[in-house]
């Protein structure tokens, strides 16, 4: 194994403590509605300026990567995700709660954020330069068919009926185009409203969306938020390390798609959860069960959105392009640290790349017992609390956290906006997920297809440019795989009824 | 829970507001460049495409549609008046007076239990360590500048 001679440096009784730490801190901020994993890592960063770089960035990465588990919390109990990597555990984490497994889908999701972490973390140590190389064969018009794909989810996430899915998909895609347009700087669709000039805010939509008509709903009657399971007793470990031992290849799959996509600039864990879950839905034996409180569902994103950690760094440490978000501050804080990224880093500043790995696999591994704990609490005090003072406690995390993204007030009115838009198109029939689905990728599509195109152009064959590049028809193939297989299934298993 | 087969007028409104909403981006979208407007127009055009096939097809085939969740109107409306109302005046009273104020409002819209002095007292304490503990954390501990206003 590479580096192992570094493995002992790693586990310092002070790098212990980081981890540990990073890990509690990450976890409680992350779980915390609008607090993503980047605003972790940016507000705990200056506390590892006067460290050694090494100890420095176990601390970042313990933080980084509690941060991402702990958006499972408010996902799978609130319905609300504390990061935006976490609106896929929504789908089947929140109907888990609803009927009494809430315990069930935090331990299940604490077990994929473990087994994610760990896979990404490998790929970091083994392969970071190979697969470095292959994210900057990525272009504009693969980001253009990546986001595609992750739209083509927006079919599995329809409640009943596709149309009305693709028409929230619409709504979602055209308030992403609101703002100052990212290619060619159009202002579109602001009229008076100045504040809107840098677009909706993602994070606030999310809330709003999420959030917001949970707790319209939750005031109008005066039944329990969640069920208690009678039998309720422990973890759940067992229960769930059974399912998740019978789901091997899903979490793999996952893991390794949570990577590869974490390895993309700009892609992230949201991109890399959803394009799991599609995944696992399509190859799923029951289809149909997902988004109704399947517990394959919530695997898939944990252990994808906690795989692009490992992933995010493998750019950000040998090209010094981040990956994700938060690598970018995480790069910022090498920066101050006098730490130069590049090629040869692995090999002229291995003991602080090395010990790092190292280091983040022990975070990863700490996760587990932290996270099955913390996850207890949580999921217990969210049960206990009485409706009277959970409602407005969740109101108030609600506008403190759309405000504390960007220190905008701005971003609280919009996050209410949504919000009640959000409950009046469910009451319509149109949930929340595909209006999301397509306010996120929206941007992702525009900016790929506008590049893409203008590239195509310059060259003489815009078409060409989005149909002849190898990557590219790759991910064509999976997309029309993600959108044949279904009936190709259905047909084969009439073909076998039948006979 | 679902009923037997019949009209989705609900859904059939959403869609119809959906076509209203896409010929207004459509028409709002001749303001804009060549390449500003290639998306939301194409985007616009789907939606639109498929808010009409949606009416077609419900008025055609009726379906099973989901019964939607009844309570009381008067504390729904209540609730998102509340919130509209924190989200407007946090600047200008301050976020702890404004968040004191809406917390216990949001309280009360979503007590349904028979107000006693006991109750009343733990909720006075819960809340106020609730939004205390908020405010600390996010104040000093994370450094979040939040808004003072009149009073803090």
């Amino acid at each position: 194994m590479p580096g192992i001679e570094f493995l002992l440096d790693a586990l310092t009784p002070l790098n212990l403590l980081l981890a540990v730490f990073g890990v509690v801190a990450g976890t409680i901020i992350g779980a915390l509605p609008g607090l993503t994993a980047t605003m972790a890592v940016a507000v705990l960063v200056p506390f590892t300026f006067g460290m050694k770089p090494d100890s420095a960035l176990i601390a970042m990465g313990a933080i980084y990567t509690g941060a991402i588990y702990g958006g499972a919390y408010s996902a799978v109990l609130l319905n609300t995700p504390g990061t935006p990597s976490a609106i896929a555990t929504t789908f089947d984490g929140y109907p888990m709660a609803r009927r009494g497994d809430g315990d069930l889908a935090i331990t299940l999701a604490c077990l994929a954020s473990v087994v994610g972490g760990l896979v990404g973390a490998a790929f970091l140590l083994m392969l970071a330069p190979p697969l470095a190389r292959f994210a900057l064969a990525f272009g504009p018009v693969e980001y253009f068919w990546l986001a595609v794909f992750g739209l083509t989810l927006i079919a599995s996430l329809s409640e009943g009926s596709v149309l009305r899915g693709l028409i929230g998909g619409c709504i979602g895609l055209l308030l992403g185009t609101i703002g100052v347009a990212e290619v060619g700087g159009d202002i579109r669709y602001v009229g008076e409203f100045k504040a809107l000039l840098g677009g909706l805010d993602v994070v606030a939509a999310l809330i709003g969306l999420y959030c917001v008509p949970v707790l319209i709903d939750m005031v109008a009657t005066p039944d329990p938020h969640l069920k208690l399971t009678q039998q309720v007793a422990g973890f759940r470990l067992k229960e769930a390390t059974r399912i998740a031992w019978r789901s091997r290849l899903n979490l793999a799959r996952s893991s390794v798609i949570g990577t590869v996509v974490g390895i993309l600039p700009g892609a992230g864990g949201s991109i890399a959860s959803l394009v799991s879950y599609s995944e696992a839905r399509r190859v799923a034996k029951h289809p149909e069960r997902f988004g109704t409180g399947e517990p394959d569902g919530v695997l898939a994103t944990e252990s994808s959105n906690n795989a692009t950690v490992g992933g995010g760094f493998i750019p950000t440490l040998v090209l010094g392009i981040p990956g994700t978000p938060p690598d970018a501050v995480i790069l910022g804080a090498l920066l101050v640290q006098g730490i130069r990224t590049g090629p040869t880093l692995f090999s002229d500043q291995s003991q602080i790349v090395y010990t790092f790995i190292y280091g983040l696999i022990i975070a990863t591994i700490l996760m587990l017992p932290i996270g099955l704990v913390i996850g207890r609490y949580a999921f217990k005090s969210i049960v206990a609390i009485p409706k009277a003072v959970l409602v407005p406690s969740v109101a108030l995390l609600t506008i403190i956290g759309s405000y504390a993204v960007h220190n905008n007030l701005h971003e609280v009115q919009q996050m209410v906006a949504l919000g009640v838009f959000g409950w009046v198109a469910g009451r319509l029939g149109f949930t929340a997920s595909p209006i999301v689905l397509g306010l996120i990728l929206g941007t992702i599509a525009e900016s790929g297809f506008v590049r893409g195109y203008l590239i195509g152009e310059a060259r003489g064959q815009p078409a060409a440019e989005f149909f002849t590049r190898p990557l590219s028809m790759a991910i064509i193939a999976f997309i029309v795989l993600s959108l044949c297989y279904p009936l190709l299934m259905r047909r084969l298993r009439a073909k076998g009824g039948a006979r | 829970m679902t009923e037997a087969p019949r009209r989705d007028v609900r859904g059939i409104l959403g869609a119809a507001v959906a076509i209203a909403a896409g010929a207004l981006a459509w028409y709002h979208a001749k303001e804009f460049s060549a390449m500003g407007s290639v998306f939301p127009r194409t985007v616009a055009a789907a939606m639109m495409i498929f808010a009409i096939v949606y009416i077609v097809v419900s008025v055609l085939r009726p379906s099973a549609s989901a019964a939607p969740s009844r309570g009381s109107a008067w504390r729904r409306v209540a609730l998102v008046a509340v919130l509209a109302a924190w989200s407007v005046l946090l600047e200008k009273v301050g976020f702890l007076a404004t968040s004191i104020v809406c917390f216990t409002a949001i309280l009360v819209i979503a007590n349904y239990d028979r107000w006693t002095p006991r109750s009343a007292a733990t909720y006075a304490v819960a809340g106020a360590a609730v939004v205390g503990g908020l405010y600390a954390v996010f104040r000093f501990m994370l450094q979040v500048p939040l808004p003072e206003g009149l009073l803090l």
